[in-house]
Protein backbone atom coordinates (compact mmCIF):
# COMPACT_ATOMS: atom_id res chain seq x y z
CA UNK A 1 0.00 0.00 0.00
CA UNK A 2 1.38 3.37 -0.93
CA UNK A 3 0.13 5.47 1.93
CA UNK A 4 1.58 8.94 1.44
CA UNK A 5 4.17 9.69 4.07
CA UNK A 6 4.32 13.44 3.64
CA UNK A 7 1.03 14.10 5.44
CA UNK A 8 1.36 15.62 8.90
CA UNK A 9 0.51 13.43 11.84
CA UNK A 10 -2.92 13.69 13.40
CA UNK A 11 -3.01 16.55 15.92
CA UNK A 12 -3.70 15.48 19.47
CA UNK A 13 -7.21 16.94 19.57
CA UNK A 14 -8.30 14.47 16.89
CA UNK A 15 -6.13 11.48 17.69
CA UNK A 16 -8.34 9.83 20.31
CA UNK A 17 -11.23 8.68 18.11
CA UNK A 18 -11.40 5.47 16.14
CA UNK A 19 -11.48 5.96 12.40
CA UNK A 20 -10.95 3.92 9.26
CA UNK A 21 -7.88 4.46 7.06
CA UNK A 22 -9.67 6.65 4.51
CA UNK A 23 -11.28 8.81 7.17
CA UNK A 24 -7.84 9.30 8.67
CA UNK A 25 -6.19 10.11 5.34
CA UNK A 26 -8.95 12.48 4.29
CA UNK A 27 -8.87 14.36 7.59
CA UNK A 28 -5.08 14.60 7.55
CA UNK A 29 -5.22 15.93 3.99
CA UNK A 30 -7.52 18.78 4.95
CA UNK A 31 -5.46 19.47 8.08
CA UNK A 32 -2.33 19.61 5.93
CA UNK A 33 -3.99 22.33 3.86
CA UNK A 34 -5.15 24.10 7.00
CA UNK A 35 -1.74 23.95 8.62
CA UNK A 36 0.17 25.30 5.59
CA UNK A 37 2.08 28.51 6.28
CA UNK A 38 0.55 31.98 6.00
CA UNK A 39 0.04 32.87 2.36
CA UNK A 40 0.80 29.33 1.21
CA UNK A 41 -1.73 27.67 -1.12
CA UNK A 42 -4.33 25.48 0.54
CA UNK A 43 -5.86 23.37 -2.21
CA UNK A 44 -5.90 19.63 -1.52
CA UNK A 45 -7.12 16.50 -3.29
CA UNK A 46 -8.46 13.19 -2.07
CA UNK A 47 -9.16 10.78 -4.90
CA UNK A 48 -9.72 7.15 -5.77
CA UNK A 49 -11.94 4.52 -7.34
CA UNK A 50 -15.57 4.46 -6.32
CA UNK A 51 -16.58 2.14 -3.51
CA UNK A 52 -13.62 2.97 -1.29
CA UNK A 53 -15.74 5.09 1.04
CA UNK A 54 -14.54 8.50 -0.10
CA UNK A 55 -17.83 10.15 0.73
CA UNK A 56 -17.96 8.75 4.26
CA UNK A 57 -14.36 9.89 4.66
CA UNK A 58 -15.39 13.33 3.40
CA UNK A 59 -18.29 13.38 5.83
CA UNK A 60 -15.88 12.67 8.65
CA UNK A 61 -13.38 15.33 7.59
CA UNK A 62 -16.10 17.94 7.06
CA UNK A 63 -17.94 17.12 10.29
CA UNK A 64 -14.96 17.30 12.61
CA UNK A 65 -13.37 20.37 11.01
CA UNK A 66 -16.66 22.24 10.62
CA UNK A 67 -16.22 22.47 6.87
CA UNK A 68 -18.77 23.46 4.28
CA UNK A 69 -19.63 20.55 2.00
CA UNK A 70 -20.67 20.96 -1.64
CA UNK A 71 -21.74 18.02 -3.76
CA UNK A 72 -20.95 18.93 -7.35
CA UNK A 73 -23.28 17.83 -10.09
CA UNK A 74 -22.96 17.40 -13.82
CA UNK A 75 -25.21 20.38 -14.50
CA UNK A 76 -23.51 22.79 -12.14
CA UNK A 77 -22.71 26.25 -13.49
CA UNK A 78 -20.73 29.05 -11.88
CA UNK A 79 -23.94 30.51 -10.62
CA UNK A 80 -25.42 27.33 -9.19
CA UNK A 81 -22.09 26.52 -7.55
CA UNK A 82 -22.09 29.93 -5.85
CA UNK A 83 -25.73 29.47 -4.85
CA UNK A 84 -24.93 26.14 -3.24
CA UNK A 85 -21.93 27.60 -1.44
CA UNK A 86 -23.93 30.60 -0.18
CA UNK A 87 -26.67 28.30 1.08
CA UNK A 88 -24.21 26.05 2.89
CA UNK A 89 -22.53 29.06 4.48
CA UNK A 90 -25.95 30.11 5.72
CA UNK A 91 -25.95 33.48 3.95
CA UNK A 92 -29.34 35.11 4.46
CA UNK A 93 -28.97 37.44 1.46
CA UNK A 94 -26.58 35.78 -0.97
CA UNK A 95 -27.13 38.36 -3.69
CA UNK A 96 -28.71 38.15 -7.09
CA UNK A 97 -25.90 38.09 -9.60
CA UNK A 98 -22.90 35.79 -9.65
CA UNK A 99 -20.50 38.58 -8.78
CA UNK A 100 -22.65 39.70 -5.83
CA UNK A 101 -22.69 36.16 -4.57
CA UNK A 102 -18.96 35.75 -5.04
CA UNK A 103 -18.31 38.92 -3.03
CA UNK A 104 -20.67 37.88 -0.26
CA UNK A 105 -19.21 34.39 -0.07
CA UNK A 106 -15.66 35.75 0.16
CA UNK A 107 -16.70 38.32 2.74
CA UNK A 108 -18.30 35.65 4.90
CA UNK A 109 -15.28 33.36 4.59
CA UNK A 110 -12.97 36.16 5.63
CA UNK A 111 -15.10 36.98 8.68
CA UNK A 112 -15.73 33.41 9.62
CA UNK A 113 -13.25 31.07 7.94
CA UNK A 114 -14.46 27.54 7.24
CA UNK A 115 -12.75 24.93 5.08
CA UNK A 116 -14.64 23.88 1.94
CA UNK A 117 -15.02 20.28 0.82
CA UNK A 118 -16.11 19.74 -2.80
CA UNK A 119 -17.21 16.20 -3.63
CA UNK A 120 -17.45 14.84 -7.20
CA UNK A 121 -14.98 17.51 -8.29
CA UNK A 122 -14.66 15.74 -11.65
CA UNK A 123 -17.87 17.46 -12.73
CA UNK A 124 -16.35 20.89 -12.10
CA UNK A 125 -13.28 20.39 -14.28
CA UNK A 126 -14.27 23.26 -16.55
CA UNK A 127 -12.51 26.61 -17.09
CA UNK A 128 -15.15 28.72 -15.41
CA UNK A 129 -15.57 26.59 -12.29
CA UNK A 130 -11.90 25.91 -11.76
CA UNK A 131 -11.37 29.65 -12.10
CA UNK A 132 -13.96 30.55 -9.51
CA UNK A 133 -12.66 27.99 -7.01
CA UNK A 134 -9.20 29.50 -7.43
CA UNK A 135 -10.62 33.00 -6.91
CA UNK A 136 -12.34 31.97 -3.69
CA UNK A 137 -9.22 30.21 -2.48
CA UNK A 138 -6.98 33.19 -3.23
CA UNK A 139 -9.28 35.78 -1.75
CA UNK A 140 -10.27 33.95 1.41
CA UNK A 141 -7.13 31.87 2.02
CA UNK A 142 -9.15 28.92 3.29
CA UNK A 143 -8.41 25.23 2.79
CA UNK A 144 -10.36 23.66 -0.08
CA UNK A 145 -10.45 19.86 -0.27
CA UNK A 146 -11.58 18.42 -3.58
CA UNK A 147 -12.71 14.81 -3.81
CA UNK A 148 -12.98 12.87 -7.00
CA UNK A 149 -12.32 9.79 -9.06
CA UNK A 150 -8.95 8.18 -9.69
CA UNK A 151 -8.26 10.41 -12.68
CA UNK A 152 -8.85 13.72 -10.90
CA UNK A 153 -5.20 14.80 -10.41
CA UNK A 154 -4.47 14.21 -14.10
CA UNK A 155 -7.66 16.02 -15.07
CA UNK A 156 -6.68 19.14 -13.13
CA UNK A 157 -3.17 19.26 -14.64
CA UNK A 158 -4.51 21.22 -17.60
CA UNK A 159 -5.01 24.32 -15.41
CA UNK A 160 -1.43 25.05 -14.46
CA UNK A 161 -2.13 27.96 -12.15
CA UNK A 162 -4.70 25.84 -10.32
CA UNK A 163 -2.55 22.73 -10.19
CA UNK A 164 0.33 24.77 -8.69
CA UNK A 165 -1.77 25.54 -5.67
CA UNK A 166 -2.43 21.92 -4.73
CA UNK A 167 -0.31 21.17 -1.69
CA UNK A 168 -1.53 17.67 -0.87
CA UNK A 169 -2.99 14.94 -3.08
CA UNK A 170 -3.89 11.76 -1.26
CA UNK A 171 -5.14 8.57 -2.91
CA UNK A 172 -7.93 6.70 -1.09
CA UNK A 173 -6.95 3.21 0.05
CA UNK A 174 -8.72 -0.13 0.21
CA UNK A 175 -9.84 -1.09 3.70
CA UNK A 176 -6.85 -2.55 5.52
CA UNK A 177 -6.70 -5.60 7.80
CA UNK A 178 -6.80 -3.16 10.73
CA UNK A 179 -9.93 -1.50 9.27
CA UNK A 180 -11.61 -4.91 9.06
CA UNK A 181 -10.93 -5.47 12.74
CA UNK A 182 -12.27 -2.03 13.69
CA UNK A 183 -15.45 -2.90 11.79
CA UNK A 184 -15.61 -6.25 13.58
CA UNK A 185 -15.36 -4.52 16.96
CA UNK A 186 -18.19 -2.17 16.03
CA UNK A 187 -20.57 -4.53 14.26
CA UNK A 188 -20.13 -7.82 16.08
CA UNK A 189 -21.00 -7.06 19.66
CA UNK A 190 -22.78 -10.32 20.45
CA UNK A 191 -20.26 -12.75 19.02
CA UNK A 192 -16.48 -12.97 19.06
CA UNK A 193 -15.35 -13.19 15.46
CA UNK A 194 -11.76 -14.41 15.28
CA UNK A 195 -9.10 -12.32 13.53
CA UNK A 196 -8.52 -14.99 10.87
CA UNK A 197 -12.16 -14.85 9.76
CA UNK A 198 -12.33 -11.04 9.66
CA UNK A 199 -9.07 -10.91 7.71
CA UNK A 200 -10.50 -13.48 5.29
CA UNK A 201 -13.51 -11.19 4.71
CA UNK A 202 -11.30 -8.13 4.24
CA UNK A 203 -9.16 -9.87 1.63
CA UNK A 204 -12.05 -11.52 -0.20
CA UNK A 205 -14.09 -8.30 -0.32
CA UNK A 206 -11.05 -6.50 -1.75
CA UNK A 207 -11.19 -3.88 0.94
CA UNK A 208 -14.69 -2.63 0.16
CA UNK A 209 -15.97 -1.49 3.56
CA UNK A 210 -19.68 -2.03 2.92
CA UNK A 211 -19.16 -5.66 1.89
CA UNK A 212 -16.95 -6.41 4.88
CA UNK A 213 -19.73 -5.13 7.15
CA UNK A 214 -22.30 -7.37 5.45
CA UNK A 215 -20.14 -10.45 6.01
CA UNK A 216 -19.39 -9.57 9.63
CA UNK A 217 -23.12 -9.31 10.28
CA UNK A 218 -23.69 -12.60 8.44
CA UNK A 219 -21.02 -14.29 10.54
CA UNK A 220 -22.66 -13.00 13.69
CA UNK A 221 -26.07 -14.39 12.79
CA UNK A 222 -24.60 -17.69 11.59
CA UNK A 223 -22.75 -18.11 14.88
CA UNK A 224 -25.82 -17.37 16.97
CA UNK A 225 -28.49 -19.09 14.92
CA UNK A 226 -26.80 -22.02 13.17
CA UNK A 227 -23.81 -22.83 15.37
CA UNK A 228 -25.40 -21.63 18.59
CA UNK A 229 -22.03 -20.37 19.69
CA UNK A 230 -20.72 -17.02 20.88
CA UNK A 231 -17.56 -17.19 18.85
CA UNK A 232 -16.72 -18.03 15.28
CA UNK A 233 -13.46 -18.41 13.40
CA UNK A 234 -12.36 -19.37 9.91
CA UNK A 235 -12.59 -23.08 10.74
CA UNK A 236 -16.18 -22.76 11.98
CA UNK A 237 -17.08 -20.62 8.96
CA UNK A 238 -15.89 -23.49 6.76
CA UNK A 239 -16.57 -23.20 3.05
CA UNK A 240 -19.53 -20.84 3.32
CA UNK A 241 -19.62 -18.23 0.57
CA UNK A 242 -18.21 -14.81 1.35
CA UNK A 243 -20.53 -12.17 -0.06
CA UNK A 244 -17.91 -10.33 -2.05
CA UNK A 245 -20.13 -8.79 -4.71
CA UNK A 246 -19.33 -11.33 -7.40
CA UNK A 247 -22.26 -12.83 -9.23
CA UNK A 248 -23.60 -15.99 -7.65
CA UNK A 249 -22.17 -19.12 -9.23
CA UNK A 250 -24.54 -21.69 -10.71
CA UNK A 251 -24.87 -24.73 -8.51
CA UNK A 252 -23.57 -27.80 -10.35
CA UNK B 1 3.66 16.27 15.30
CA UNK B 2 1.96 19.06 13.42
CA UNK B 3 2.89 22.37 14.93
CA UNK B 4 -0.07 24.73 14.82
CA UNK B 5 0.95 27.73 12.72
CA UNK B 6 0.04 31.18 14.10
CA UNK B 7 -2.97 31.46 11.80
CA UNK B 8 -4.14 27.98 12.73
CA UNK B 9 -6.52 29.31 15.33
CA UNK B 10 -8.03 31.68 12.80
CA UNK B 11 -8.62 28.90 10.30
CA UNK B 12 -9.99 26.43 12.81
CA UNK B 13 -12.07 28.62 15.07
CA UNK B 14 -13.94 26.09 17.08
CA UNK B 15 -14.54 22.40 16.87
CA UNK B 16 -18.25 21.82 16.17
CA UNK B 17 -20.21 20.06 18.92
CA UNK B 18 -21.38 16.46 18.58
CA UNK B 19 -24.87 17.38 17.32
CA UNK B 20 -23.45 19.58 14.56
CA UNK B 21 -21.01 16.87 13.58
CA UNK B 22 -23.74 14.21 13.39
CA UNK B 23 -26.01 16.50 11.36
CA UNK B 24 -23.20 17.42 8.95
CA UNK B 25 -22.24 13.77 8.47
CA UNK B 26 -25.89 12.81 7.88
CA UNK B 27 -26.34 15.46 5.23
CA UNK B 28 -23.24 14.32 3.38
CA UNK B 29 -23.97 10.60 3.49
CA UNK B 30 -27.05 10.46 1.31
CA UNK B 31 -28.83 7.14 1.56
CA UNK B 32 -29.06 4.55 4.28
CA UNK B 33 -26.74 4.50 7.23
CA UNK B 34 -26.61 2.67 10.53
CA UNK B 35 -25.83 4.23 13.87
CA UNK B 36 -22.35 2.71 14.23
CA UNK B 37 -21.03 4.06 10.95
CA UNK B 38 -22.68 7.42 11.49
CA UNK B 39 -21.10 7.70 14.93
CA UNK B 40 -17.68 6.93 13.53
CA UNK B 41 -18.13 9.38 10.64
CA UNK B 42 -19.24 12.11 13.04
CA UNK B 43 -16.54 11.31 15.57
CA UNK B 44 -19.28 11.15 18.20
CA UNK B 45 -20.13 8.53 20.84
CA UNK B 46 -22.57 5.88 19.66
CA UNK B 47 -25.02 6.58 22.48
CA UNK B 48 -25.35 10.30 21.72
CA UNK B 49 -25.62 9.51 18.02
CA UNK B 50 -28.46 7.06 18.70
CA UNK B 51 -30.23 9.59 20.95
CA UNK B 52 -30.04 12.33 18.33
CA UNK B 53 -31.15 10.01 15.51
CA UNK B 54 -34.16 8.96 17.59
CA UNK B 55 -35.13 12.61 18.05
CA UNK B 56 -34.77 13.20 14.31
CA UNK B 57 -36.91 10.16 13.51
CA UNK B 58 -39.59 11.20 15.98
CA UNK B 59 -39.73 14.71 14.56
CA UNK B 60 -39.85 13.51 10.97
CA UNK B 61 -36.39 14.61 9.83
CA UNK B 62 -35.31 11.00 9.33
CA UNK B 63 -36.99 7.76 8.48
CA UNK B 64 -36.20 4.15 9.27
CA UNK B 65 -35.43 2.42 5.98
CA UNK B 66 -34.93 -0.99 7.49
CA UNK B 67 -35.86 -1.85 11.02
CA UNK B 68 -33.70 -4.39 12.82
CA UNK B 69 -36.95 -5.99 14.08
CA UNK B 70 -35.09 -7.66 16.88
CA UNK B 71 -33.11 -9.87 14.53
CA UNK B 72 -29.70 -10.63 15.95
CA UNK B 73 -26.76 -9.25 14.07
CA UNK B 74 -28.71 -6.85 11.88
CA UNK B 75 -28.73 -3.15 12.43
CA UNK B 76 -31.49 -0.72 11.62
CA UNK B 77 -30.82 1.61 8.71
CA UNK B 78 -31.87 5.23 8.69
CA UNK B 79 -31.95 7.99 6.15
CA UNK B 80 -32.29 11.75 6.26
CA UNK B 81 -35.53 12.80 4.62
CA UNK B 82 -35.74 16.48 5.53
CA UNK B 83 -32.44 18.12 4.75
CA UNK B 84 -33.20 21.73 5.55
CA UNK B 85 -29.76 23.29 5.76
CA UNK B 86 -26.41 23.44 7.47
CA UNK B 87 -27.54 24.11 11.04
CA UNK B 88 -28.65 21.08 13.08
CA UNK B 89 -32.22 20.98 14.40
CA UNK B 90 -32.17 20.98 18.17
CA UNK B 91 -34.70 19.96 20.74
CA UNK B 92 -36.33 22.94 22.36
CA UNK B 93 -38.59 22.73 25.37
CA UNK B 94 -41.17 25.40 24.68
CA UNK B 95 -44.25 24.24 26.54
CA UNK B 96 -45.38 23.83 30.11
CA UNK B 97 -48.15 21.27 30.44
CA UNK B 98 -50.73 21.41 33.23
CA UNK B 99 -51.99 17.87 33.93
CA UNK B 100 -54.92 19.27 35.97
CA UNK B 101 -56.53 21.06 33.10
CA UNK B 102 -54.82 19.47 30.11
CA UNK B 103 -53.77 22.93 29.02
CA UNK B 104 -50.32 23.89 27.82
CA UNK B 105 -48.63 27.22 28.32
CA UNK B 106 -45.75 28.64 26.28
CA UNK B 107 -42.40 28.53 27.99
CA UNK B 108 -40.16 31.23 26.57
CA UNK B 109 -36.41 30.95 26.79
CA UNK B 110 -34.98 32.18 30.06
CA UNK B 111 -34.07 35.82 29.81
CA UNK B 112 -31.75 36.06 32.78
CA UNK B 113 -28.45 34.25 32.51
CA UNK B 114 -28.28 30.95 34.32
CA UNK B 115 -25.09 31.98 36.02
CA UNK B 116 -26.44 35.17 37.61
CA UNK B 117 -26.21 33.84 41.12
CA UNK B 118 -22.70 32.55 40.60
CA UNK B 119 -21.73 35.86 39.02
CA UNK B 120 -23.05 37.78 42.02
CA UNK B 121 -21.11 35.57 44.38
CA UNK B 122 -17.93 36.07 42.39
CA UNK B 123 -18.44 39.82 42.33
CA UNK B 124 -18.84 39.86 46.11
CA UNK B 125 -15.57 37.96 46.34
CA UNK B 126 -17.11 34.75 47.68
CA UNK B 127 -16.28 31.33 46.33
CA UNK B 128 -18.63 30.22 43.59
Amino acid sequence: MDVPHDLPEMPREFSASTRLTNMDLCLRTILAAQGAGEGAPRLALFYGWSGLGKTVAAAHAAAVTGAVYILATRVMTQKSFLEALARELGLARPGRTSSDMLNNVIQRLNQNPQPIVIDEMDYLAKDQLVGIIRDIHDAANIPILMIGEEGLPALLKQWERFDNRIIAATPAQRASIADGRILRDIYARRVKIADDLVDHFTVRCKGITRRIVVNIQDAQSIALEELEATNIDLLAWGDRQVRDGSLPRRQA
Amino acid sequence: MLQPAPHYARLAPKRPDAISRIWTALRIIVGDIDIAMLAMAAGAPETSTADYVRLLVRSGFMSVSRSANGRIGTRALYRLTRNTGPLPPRRAITLMADPNTGLTYPLPHRTTPRSRKRLALTLRGEAA
